[in-house]
């Protein structure tokens, strides 16, 4: 029903749209006509902005949740990503499942995150806050042009039509719910250390006052962009039906990306804190990856990538977005290269062998890593641009390039936490990586011996993943044992005492011991996965790696908006039941394959049901061990970060008092 | 007896020939795989010819299974493709003078940024550093104090 209700609310939530396109223009231009005029009270202006901005921002954004509950189909979007079968989950997810939501969703979650920084900084950082507000508002302001003018979810039609299109099929799964939110949460949150980068820049902000805020910023952002490469890796998993759930899809690369950069400055923002060298590094790389988090953006939102992510995109937001992108870019590496070496390092190296070259390395590997994402992802992009040939880089490329440079990082991972800051004591170090080393090369032999004709990296990764682990528990229990001598304590004691007392560091460490999780996961699904596609009639039993999987028939099945055949097949190892669906949705052509899964801790059954011939159905079948290691060791991280940042809520009071000091002396 | 003797002939001649085309039947699908991997989907984003369920795909895989059983060579049902289909079909970029730059780059990236970082770090290391930051003065101290003790 189209309610008169509805219909005004829309377009209170267009016109509070509009109003926040004008006021985060005010935002951005505040401090400047301050400073022109004279009229310092203007900055007040921006700081207060931005909880206006926020407030706008969630009117627009409820406004079109609530079009799409009461199916207001007068609304040009709700017609194209919604209809009456809807559930409801999907409906309120509808916000996001279409291009001109989804950009809306940046820029809320972009006001989202100006409106703390405003409340964060308001006794933190008065002095510079308005100048902060400044750079987001400018970002606000152009992503909100390209929604208004280009690309508005606002917009009406009429005639009303009675029924709206489908959302696409696909994207009908709890965790297509959940990713696009997580991912823009990691994008746009990195938009956060970029305006105290630009602030610092044109203000000659001392980085001592502002890079520990910047990490805090920084680690919040990188969580969510984790988590939601996670939650799109899942989602491929269980819902696109090819087995697989990393396919270096252009998409997916143009998340992982930031990411590779957003690590590598998480570590380097270390370096700084604790021997005060790095600082043009830094604001270098909190620039670059708030460019890639665009370029991301631009790679998505634009169209000039085929992928599942591209909804249909109108030619003019790629070139706005690009122009965007370039105008930002510009200014921000312009600005860094005039003035970006204001603050020279503090300290100089002492030793090549240190803990602080260690997170040089680190930042190397990290960097290398991320410009050939970039290239294998623009290059045929560039190529068809300039020479109309069209080449394809993909997963074998990928996987040769990138899986040697992760192996030379876990191999960084395992050293780095040994070595002490200033200067290593040579032999200390080395008495400390003889067990962990001899234990790796003890896994890795195990492996190369027992799944004898096995490719090279899976020994290695294997060995290097308990050189890893090894390495952090033998250090772990150094600290621990240390502190019993010193304390008298018990070993239950001494180790909360210790944790507790370095959760930053040991936050870091459970968030290594997560990546190894993970890298288990790729390692065992990636190197020891077998598949089979075959026909199969009611009652034949299939044997793929010691699982025997039987397939009893089909039935019919209606969901709430799609009519489905449902294969039904019985995993005789364990009893277990798979139903695999081939859905085809209403008002959609396409069949869409939804696998079904048994999962235990070392193997997931995997099975996809195709089309049928003269009373046989096609099966593919996939076992896949592993995989659940994947999804746990993405919890340690997350788990492990927020340990981590909880160390913040504690010392808080004394870092005001320590940039307070700073403050004073400069 | 004879018969016997002559179906114990006739098995021991026919199973290794069974035997055989099992085998061979397997080499086959185990073949088609291992090339289907390196080949994309021509209407598809991104995927290659081994996890695709587009029809084309799989006409695609047919293919490649009936040119195994003809006897071809992996390498020349690649080229096959490549001559139909340009290196647009191979999900690894040859190493041609278009393809070799994405299999420099990264063995350049390593050694220019390994380069500098190896530079800067000895440079920093030798170059004096601006005198560092003057210690408390007895004020300020006072400040610390007091703010602590407040904690």
């Amino acid at each position: 029903m189209v309610s008169g209700v509805s219909l005004n609310l829309i377009e209170l939530g267009h016109f509070a749209a509009y109003l926040a396109f004008f006021v985060a223009i005010t935002q951005a231009l505040a401090p400047l006509a301050g400073r022109a005029f004279k009229i310092p009270g203007l900055r007040v202006v921006s700081i207060n902005a931005a909880p206006l901005l926020f407030l706008l921002t969630t009117i627009g954004a409820l406004s079109i949740v609530y079009s799409l509950l009461t199916n207001n189909f007068s609304v040009l979007y709700v017609v194209n990503n919604s209809n009456t079968h809807l559930p409801v989950f999907y409906k309120i997810a509808a916000l996001w499942g279409g291009h001109r939501g989804s950009l809306f969703l940046w820029v809320w979650i972009l006001t989202g995150y100006t409106a703390a920084v405003a409340y964060h900084g308001r006794s933190r950082y008065p002095d510079r806050l308005a100048v902060i507000m400044a750079v987001q508002g400018a970002l606000i302001a152009g992503f909100y042009g390209l929604i208004l003018f280009l690309s508005d979810p606002f917009t009406r039609v009429f005639p009303i039509p009675p029924q709206g299109q489908n959302m696409n099929p696909l994207l009908q799964d709890p965790g297509m719910v959940i990713h696009p939110p997580m991912l823009y949460m990691g994008y746009v949150g990195f938009s956060v250390p970029f305006a105290f980068a630009v602030t610092a820049l044109l203000t000659n902000w001392r980085s001592e006052l502002w890079i520990g805020y910047t990490r805090r910023w920084a680690l919040f952002g990188w969580g969510f962009l984790t988590a939601g490469i996670i939650f799109g890796a899942w989602w491929s998993y269980y819902v696109l039906g090819w087995g697989g759930y990393w396919g270096w899809d252009p998409v997916e690369n143009a998340s992982f990306m930031p990411w590779l950069m957003g690590t590598a400055l998480i570590h380097s923002i270390s370096v700084q804190e604790r021997r005060r060298m790095l600082h043009t590094w830094n604001i270098f790389l909190i620039i670059t990856t708030f460019a890639l988090s665009l370029l991301g953006t631009f790679l998505v939102r634009s169209g000039v990538l085929a992928s599942v992510h591209t909804f249909s995109a109108a030619p003019g937001q790629g070139i706005y977005l690009l122009t965007f992108m370039v105008i930002v870019l510009t200014l921000a590496f312009g600005l860094f290269l005039i003035k970006g070496g204001y603050q020279q390092a503090e300290e100089s190296f002492v030793s090549p062998l240190s803990r602080e070259s260690m997170f040089i390395w680190n930042n190397v590997i990290f960097t290398i890593a991320c410009a050939s994402v970039m290239l294998g992802t623009l290059y045929p992009l560039f190529l068809q641009a300039a020479t109309g040939a069209r080449i394809t880089v993909g997963p074998p490329y990928f996987d040769l390039v990138m899986v040697p440079i992760f192996l030379v990082m876990l191999a960084v991972m395992a050293i780095g936490p040994l070595v002490s800051w200033r200067k290593a004591n040579l032999p200390k170090l080395r008495g400390r990586l003889v067990v962990p080393a001899l234990v790796g090369v003890a896994f890795a032999a195990v492996v190369a011996v027992v799944w004898a004709p096995v490719y090279w990296t899976a020994p290695v990764a294997v060995g290097l993943v308990a050189f890893v682990a090894v390495s952090i528990i033998s250090n772990v229990a150094r600290a621990v044992s240390q502190r019993r001598k010193q304390h008298h304590e018990g070993v239950g004691r001494a180790f909360t005492s210790t944790v507790l007392g370095n959760r930053r560091h040991y936050g870091g460490m459970v968030v290594h011991m997560g990546i190894l999780v993970i890298t288990i996961g790729l390692v065992g699904s990636g190197l020891f996965k077998t598949s089979k596609l075959v026909m199969m009639a009611p009652g034949d039993v299939l044997h793929l790696a010691h699982e025997r999987v039987r397939f009893d028939g089909t039935r019919n099945v209606r969901g709430p908006d799609y009519n489905a055949v449902e294969g039904r097949l019985t995993v005789l190892n364990n009893g277990a039941k798979l139903y695999p669906e081939q859905r085809v949705f209403f008002g959609s052509p396409m069949k869409v394959e939804r696998p079904s899964v048994n999962s235990t801790l070392l193997r997931d059954v995997y099975v996809d049901i195709g089309d049928h011939q003269n009373g046989k159905w096609e099966i593919h079948l996939f076992i896949n061990p592993l995989v659940n290691f994947i999804w746990t060791g993405g919890g340690i991280v997350i788990a492990g970060l927020a340990f981590s940042l909880s160390d913040y809520a504690r010392r808080r009071k004394r870092v005001v008092v320590a940039s307070e000091v700073v403050a004073s002396q400069s | 007896m004879r018969r016997v003797a002559a179906l114990v002939v006739l098995w021991a001649w026919l199973g290794p020939c069974f035997a055989a085309t099992i085998v061979h039947e397997n080499a086959v699908r185990r073949q088609e795989i291992a090339i289907a991997k390196k080949l994309r989907c021509t209407v598809c984003q991104a995927e290659s010819l081994a996890v695709s369920q587009a029809g084309i795909a799989q006409d695609m895989r047919k293919l490649i299974r009936e040119k195994l059983r003809a006897g071809e060579t992996p390498a020349q049902i690649r080229s096959y493709f490549v001559k139909r289909y340009g290196d647009y079909i191979l999900l690894k970029p040859p190493f041609d003078p278009l393809g070799a730059i994405l299999w420099i780059w990264p063995f350049a990236l390593a050694a220019a940024f390994g380069g500098v970082a190896i530079a800067v770090m000895r440079r920093r290391a030798r170059a004096p550093m601006p005198p560092s930051a003057p210690e408390l003065g007895p004020e300020d101290q006072a400040r610390v104090e007091a703010l602590t003790r407040q904690e």
